[in-house]
C-alpha cells in the first residue's frame, strides 16, 4: 500500500469492526487468500458477498488495466468472464476508493464483458467478481499504481459547470459484431461526483439499462461513485438480445434526475474482434 | 580484529551512503553541435530516479554579450549543473533563457538562472502560472531527490520576434501543437535551429497537451526554415530533416489508428493492443509511450466521434 489516507484508514478500521463480528465463526471453510494482497479485500468480501460462496478464478475472470496509470479520473477498465457459462451479475470493485464498488452490471442479454473508465484515488487492487447460476461468485483482477486522487479532486465539468445544461445528453453508437451480436459504446454527460471533495455532495447516475427498440430489457447497470466523470461504457449483447430496430437507454442519477434516449441500429461492423 | 575491520567496512559504505543521500548529482557534457553552440543531450527513457528527469536536450549559444539559454532543464540541481557546465566552456554570464514550451522538464531549472531574463510564450506563461507547482511535484513524485529545492519560476513574455545579441541574429517563431505555445529558436548566425518538442528523434513523442492538426502544421513550417543543424527536443541531433518526417509519420499514425480504433467501436482497452509497425521500433520506449498516448487521447477522440442520440437541452 502506498501512502496512508486518512479516510482509507478510517474505511479499514469500519470493516475491521465488521470482520471481526461473530458472523465469521458461522463460516465454515477459511476464505482463500487475495491473489492481489490487497490489505481491504476481506472487509470487502465480508461487506459485498457476505457468506455467499467465493473464489478466486483468475482464468475466467479477466481483468484488465494499464499497471501504471496516467490519469487517477480516467483509468480504462475492462472486465471479461469467459467459460463459466451464464453469469448472473458482475460486480467491479477498486479495493482503496473510498467508495469501492464501481459498478454492478448484469448482463440479461449481454455477453459477459464490460469496459468503462473509473476513478482510483490511490494505487489499489481492482477486483471483479462474477456470480455464476450456481450462486457462486468468482473473482479475478489486477493491480494499477496510480498518481492518485481520482475520487477526491472536482470534476472537470464541476469546475465548468458545462453539466448543468448538457446533463441529459448522451452519446453512442452500435455496432454489428462478427457473431451477429451488438456492441454498444454510451457515453452519458454526468459530472459523477462521488461526494468525496469537500462541499461537493455525491451525485452520479447509479442506474443505468439497456431495451431492444420492442421493449425487450437486455442489460442492467448500476454504477458507483468510482465510474468517471461522463461515463463511457461498452457491451456486447448476443445476436438473441440484438435488434435490427435498434435501442432505447434509460438512465437516472441520485438526485432522481432521468432520460432516455433512443440509440440506432447497427450499420457498421466492429472495426476488429477483442484480441 | 576481524570484527575492527568489519566496522571499518561499515562505517565506509556508511558514509558512501551518506554522501549519495545528501544529493543527486546530474552528470552533464555540453556538446559544441556548431561555432559558440551547445547542447546537452538528454536520457531517452521516460523520467525515473536514475536520471533524475534528464530527458530532455537543452542548450546554449555563447555570444559576445553573454550566454542565451534554450531551455533550463527539469530541476534547480539540473539547472546549477547546466550553469557549472556553462562556466566550464565561456566566462560569459548568462543573459537569457527562453522556455520553449509549459513541460516541466523544459522550465523546472529556471531557479538556477535568476538574474537573467527568462521568456517563453504567453499560453506557456500561464501554464507554469497556473499549473507550475503542480507539474513540480508530479515529477518530485516520479524521479524523487533530484527535484529537491525545485520551484517553478513564471517567465516573462517573449515580447519579439528578432533580435541581435552578441553578433547573433535570432528569430523566435511561436508555433503550437504539442503544447499550447511552442517556441522554435532559429539562429541565423550559425544556422542552428532549437525545435523544442515539436521535433523528437529515435524517442516517441508524447502528446499530454497535443493538438495534432496545429502540431502538423507546426512541423511544416519546420521544414521551410533553412536551418543547417537541428536541435530537437528529445533524441540525438539528426544529421538532415529525417527527424521531422520521423516525428509527422509517427503523428499521423498514432492519431490514424485512434481514430480508426474509435470510430470502429473499439474500446479504449482493445487500443493498448493495436500493433506499433515496425518501422516504429528504433524509437525508444515506443511501446510505454504508445499506452500513455492512448490514455491521454481516447476520452477525447470518443467525445467527438460517438454521434449525439438524444437528451442535453
Amino acid at each position: 500500500m502506498r501512502g496512508g489516507n486518512p479516510r482509507f484508514l478510517l474505511f479499514a478500521a469500519l470493516l475491521g469492526g465488521l470482520t471481526s463480528s461473530p458472523v465469521r465463526a458461522a463460516q465454515p471453510e477459511t476464505p482463500a487468500a487475495d491473489p492481489f494482497q490487497s490489505v481491504s479485500w476481506d472487509g470487502i468480501r465480508e461487506v459485498t458477498f457476505g457468506t455467499a460462496p467465493l473464489r478466486f478464478d483468475l482464468d475466467h475472470v479477466r481483468v484488465e488495466a494499464p499497471r501504471k496509470v496516467e490519469d487517477g479520473a480516467q483509468v480504462p477498465v475492462a472486465v471479461s468472464v469467459q467459460g463459466l457459462g451464464e453469469i448472473k451479475e458482475i460486480i467491479v470493485i477498486a479495493d482503496l476508493n473510498p467508495a469501492p464498488r464501481a459498478i454492478t452490471f448484469r448482463p440479461l442479454s449481454a455477453r459477459p464483458r464490460l469496459a468503462m473508465r473509473i476513478k482510483i484515488e490511490q494505487a489499489s487492487a481492482i477486483h471483479a467478481a462474477a456470480l455464476t447460476s450456481d450462486g457462486v461468485w468468482h473473482v479475478g483482477g489486477t493491480k494499477v499504481d496510480a498518481p492518485g486522487g481520482g475520487c477526491s479532486t472536482p470534476s472537470a465539468s464541476q469546475s465548468s459547470q458545462s453539466w448543468k445544461t448538457h446533463l441529459n445528453a448522451i452519446q453512442g453508437k452500435a455496432w454489428r459484431r462478427a457473431d451477429g451480436g451488438d456492441r454498444l459504446r454510451l457515453r452519458l454527460i454526468h459530472p459523477m461526483n462521488t461526494g468525496f471533495v469537500t462541499g461537493i455532495p455525491a451525485f452520479f447516475i447509479d442506474h443505468l439499462k439497456v431495451f431492444t427498440a420492442e421493449g425487450k430489457q437486455v442489460a442492467e447497470m448500476q454504477p458507483g461513485e468510482p465510474l468517471s466523470e461522463n461515463p463511457v461504457v461498452s457491451l456486447d449483447l448476443t445476436p438473441e438480445g440484438s435488434s435490427a430496430k435498434g435501442y432505447r437507454i434509460d438512465w437516472s442519477d441520485t438526485d432522481g434526475n432521468s432520460g432516455s434516449a433512443k440509440l440506432p441500429p447497427a450499420h457498421q461492423s466492429l472495426a476488429a474482434e477483442e484480441p | 580484529m576481524l570484527r575492527c575491520l568489519l566496522l571499518a567496512l561499515i562505517m565506509l559504505f556508511g558514509a558512501a551512503n551518506m554522501a549519495r543521500a545528501e544529493g543527486f548529482a546530474y552528470d552533464l557534457h555540453p556538446q559544441e553541435v556548431a561555432k559558440d553552440t551547445y547542447v546537452l543531450i538528454g536520457d531517452t527513457h521516460f523520467f525515473n530516479r536514475n536520471n533524475g528527469g534528464n530527458i530532455v536536450n537543452t542548450g546554449f549559444v555563447v555570444t559576445q554579450a553573454g550566454v542565451v539559454v534554450i531551455d533550463s532543464g527539469p530541476s534547480r540541481l539540473y539547472g546549477e549543473a547546466f550553469r557549472r557546465a556553462i562556466a566550464s566552456v565561456t566566462s560569459q554570464p548568462v543573459v537569457k533563457v527562453i522556455v520553449t514550451h509549459s513541460h516541466p522538464d523544459h522550465f523546472l531549472g529556471s531557479q538556477a538562472f535568476a538574474g537573467a531574463k527568462i521568456v517563453s510564450g504567453a499560453a506557456t506563461i500561464e501554464m507554469i502560472r497556473q499549473h507550475g507547482q503542480e507539474l513540480a511535484s508530479n515529477l518530485y513524485s516520479l524521479v524523487g531527490d533530484a527535484m529537491q529545492g525545485t520551484e517553478p519560476v513564471v517567465p516573462e513574455l517573449l515580447d519579439r520576434t528578432s533580435e541581435t545579441i552578441g553578433g547573433h541574429e535570432f528569430r523566435y517563431y511561436e508555433m503550437a501543437g504539442h503544447t499550447a505555445s511552442d517556441l522554435v529558436v532559429f539562429d541565423q548566425t550559425t544556422g542552428v535551429l532549437f525545435t523544442g518538442d515539436l521535433v523528437f528523434f529515435r524517442r516517441a513523442l508524447t502528446v499530454p497537451n497535443a493538438e495534432v492538426p496545429r502540431w502538423l502544421d507546426s512541423l511544416n513550417r519546420i521544414d521551410a526554415i533553412p536551418y543547417r543543424l537541428m536541435v530537437p527536443g528529445h533524441g540525438p541531433i539528426p544529421r538532415g530533416g529525417e527527424a521531422v518526417a520521423e516525428t509527422r509519420d509517427y503523428l499521423r499514425w498514432l492519431t490514424g489508428s485512434l481514430q480508426q480504433a474509435v470510430a470502429g467501436g473499439l474500446d479504449e482497452s482493445e487500443a493498448f493492443h493495436i500493433k506499433v509497425p515496425e518501422r516504429f521500433r528504433r524509437l525508444a520506449i515506443v511501446d510505454e509511450e504508445f499506452r500513455r498516448s492512448v490514455e491521454q487521447m481516447f476520452p477525447k477522440l470518443e467525445e467527438t466521434a460517438l454521434p449525439a442520440i438524444g437528451g442535453g437541452s
